[in-house]
């Protein structure tokens, strides 16, 4: 009987394997509720369901800053402070709700990106493979580390984009006493810098295949 | 491919089949295959020096240039 030879690119395979196993399983739930939720939600005794938005702490989505109203306790060894100001606060609000219709806007962002991010993973996965199959520079994988490159950066650039809108839309249509909250902006660096660094990946991996074929070729 | 490998002709006027040159020289009948059918990209000194002296040539022999316009 063979014996497979584990590695660290067979055990990164397996691990994606599992994140794409989950990752359908999450999809086919999500799938279902969305289907589900019209009708659970318009029953006699209708069921909430959750609608979680990023917010900015402060009347700034980019760059959130909050002045704090204090009371100084004590004199700390001669330092003075003055002006306390809560910056960069983000958080997350959960709300309930009985429109489906909002809740269906919400789920299906998520559906889109968690589609996107899936069909990421099943690109690398693939990538995995021929590297496994000892030819990690097959034709094939330059396109896939660009594509992975590119859903990174649209998920990354469009996704705080749809969740600001529907923030303020969601921040609209409610008053909350004592606290200023807008609609966060907020782009993660290092996913930005991760979708670019599979653009490099790919020109390198471009590169390196036309370097093989080459050397295939010649005899 | 401005140059063009003339190892079919070579091997008819030698009587000498691909399979019995892959042996004597000891190149894949692949990688043979692709010298023959002008697929190559490069050429090892190694491989031509080998393929003139199983088929008692001169590179010349085996190799000509043809300029692009000859194809038309």
């Amino acid at each position: 009987m063979a014996v497979r030879r584990w590695s660290s690119t067979r055990a990164v395979k397996v691990w994606l394997d599992v994140v794409l196993m989950l990752g359908g399983l999450a999809t086919l739930v999500l799938l279902v509720w969305a289907m589900a939720a019209p009708i659970v939600m318009s029953l006699e005794e209708p069921i909430p369901a959750d609608l979680s938005v990023a917010v900015a702490i402060g009347p700034h989505s980019a760059l959130p800053r909050m002045p704090l109203q204090f009371e100084e306790i004590g004199d700390a060894g001669g330092a003075r402070f003055h002006r306390p100001r809560l910056v960069w606060g983000y958080g997350e609000l959960r709300t309930e709700t009985f429109s489906w219709r909002l809740h269906f806007v919400g789920l299906g962002f998520h559906l889109i990106a968690l589609l996107a991010t899936l069909w990421a993973i099943w690109n690398l996965r693939q990538v995995v493979k021929t590297a496994l199959a000892g030819e990690p520079f097959a034709p094939a994988n330059s396109h896939r580390l660009r594509r992975i490159g590119f859903i990174i950066l649209t998920v990354t650039l469009v996704a705080p984009l749809i969740e600001y809108q529907l923030g303020r839309y969601l921040l609209e249509q409610l008053s909350i006493e004592g606290l200023t909250l807008s609609p966060a902006l907020r782009f993660s660096k290092d996913w930005l810098l991760g979708g670019l660094l599979f653009l490099v990946l790919a020109s390198i991996f471009r590169h390196g295949t036309g370097l093989e074929e080459e050397r295939a070729l010649t005899v | 491919m401005a140059i063009e490998v003339k190892l079919d002709l070579l091997l008819v006027q030698r009587k000498m089949s691909l399979t019995e040159l892959s042996e004597r020289v000891g190149i894949t009948l692949s990688n043979l295959s692709i010298l023959k059918t002008n697929k190559a990209r490069a050429i090892r000194f190694s491989t031509l020096a080998a393929l003139c002296r199983e088929l008692d040539c001169q590179p010349g022999d085996l190799l000509e240039h043809r300029s692009t316009e000859d194809r038309f």
